[in-house]
């Protein structure tokens, strides 16, 4: 689904970039969502930071030339536009939020979206240092992609992850 | 035993992942409203522009009618460069930040903190211009109310254009750079909790 940049290629002329986004979208879309979830308080906070973050994709698309993978490229922009979203506020507290309005389960299961809005607060109650591994683990990045996304080493996420996967078990222990 | 314990871990893990991915609706009409959003950015900034311009354009001719010392009026046109220069920096650091490029994460920390500080040293700069403008305008603005008094009684315009826009642009930029410099304060607080909080592992 995902349309991969060569090593020496680069989104030049307008028709290109509007399909490159387009497809980038179709393929992270999703993920934009749920990381913007994690920075965010409610549905509607999350929706205008998932569209920050695709304003912020679209403007640095021209200027990406494959140094690193297209989802690479994607989740660094999305965290670290989560993080000026973040810093914006006063604080890093943890926020109460909804259950998803917009978006039931396909397979029509009846607890999905209550058991992702579960989650999505224990994530959320974690500090940031776990938060943003923990979502990168869950969007199934692997070590070596979480590392190069945050800038630190594979050791350094395995033990960052091991302690957020710790917390979140301890968080979700009640909930499930 | 450890193996039935860790597989445990592990289907759990994917029960997890399972419910993290059972949203996956993004934002509907997200493509128009990126380059809606885009748009608007950008208008807001070039409609800030023109309005600066404006004022500046309304204002200098009055401050350099006949009758005016060279000095004085160079000195003061100088502080309103300065104070636009500052501006045109901050601006151009705000749309720097509207691109933020796909740096790691603690790179791209360092760097919202260094432009923090950099956003600091304009505001302080911009209100040392505001000082600036002030005290040459306290001395200044009796001597050439006193010199082009019938002119002004003749056309009371253009004392309210002449100082009250040098006034404006003077209470505004006072404005924003107290506002910026506070905004970034804690915005520098807020990076260093998060560049401690990812270099403690």
């Amino acid at each position: 689904m995902s349309a991969s940049l060569g090593v020496s290629e680069t989104v030049s002329n307008a028709a290109e970039r509007d399909a490159r986004f387009a497809a980038m979208l179709a393929a992270y879309g999703g993920s934009i969502t749920r990381v913007a979830g994690t920075y965010t308080r409610g549905a509607a906070e999350r929706d205008d930071l998932a569209q920050e973050i695709a304003v912020a994709l679209w403007q640095a698309l021209p200027r990406f030339r494959g140094e690193c993978s297209e989802k690479t490229f994607v989740f660094r922009i999305a965290h670290n536009r989560g993080i000026t979203h973040a810093t914006r506020r006063k604080t890093f507290a943890p926020e109460v939020d909804v259950v998803d309005e917009r978006a039931p389960d396909p397979e029509g299961s009846l607890g999905s979206a209550e058991r992702h809005a579960a989650l999505l607060t224990a994530v959320r109650e974690l500090p940031l240092s776990q938060r943003e591994v923990v979502t990168l683990a869950l969007e199934e990045l692997s070590y070596d992609e979480i590392a190069d996304v945050l800038g630190t080493t594979t050791s350094n996420v395995g033990v960052r992850l091991n302690r957020a996967k710790e917390a979140l078990r301890a968080k979700m222990g009640g909930s499930r | 035993m450890n193996l039935g314990k860790d597989l445990g871990k592990d289907l759990e893990w994917q029960t997890l992942v399972r419910d993290w991915k059972a949203n996956d609706a993004p934002p509907p009409g997200l493509a128009k409203r990126v380059k809606r959003g885009t748009l608007k950015a950008y208008a807001g900034i070039a409609l800030g522009i023109v309005a600066m311009a404006g004022i500046a354009a309304a204002t200098v001719p009055e401050l350099l009618r006949p009758g005016v010392s060279p000095l004085f009026y160079t000195v003061d046109i100088y502080c309103l460069l300065m104070g636009a220069a500052v501006t045109v920096v901050t601006i151009r650091a705000m749309l720097r930040t509207l691109r933020p490029e796909a740096q790691t994460t603690r790179a791209y920390l360092e760097i919202e903190k260094r432009r923090s500080k950099v956003e600091i040293h304009a505001a302080r700069l911009i209100r040392r211009m505001v000082l600036l403008m002030l005290a040459f305008n306290a001395l200044w603005a009796p001597w050439k109310l006193y010199v082009d008094r019938a002119a002004y009684a003749a056309q009371p315009w253009r004392l309210v254009v002449g100082f009250g826009g040098e006034g404006v642009i003077m209470a505004l930029l006072w404005i924003h750079s107290k506002f910026v410099r506070r905004r970034h304060e804690k915005r520098i607080a807020m990076l260093d909790e998060l560049l401690r909080a990812t270099a403690e592992d």
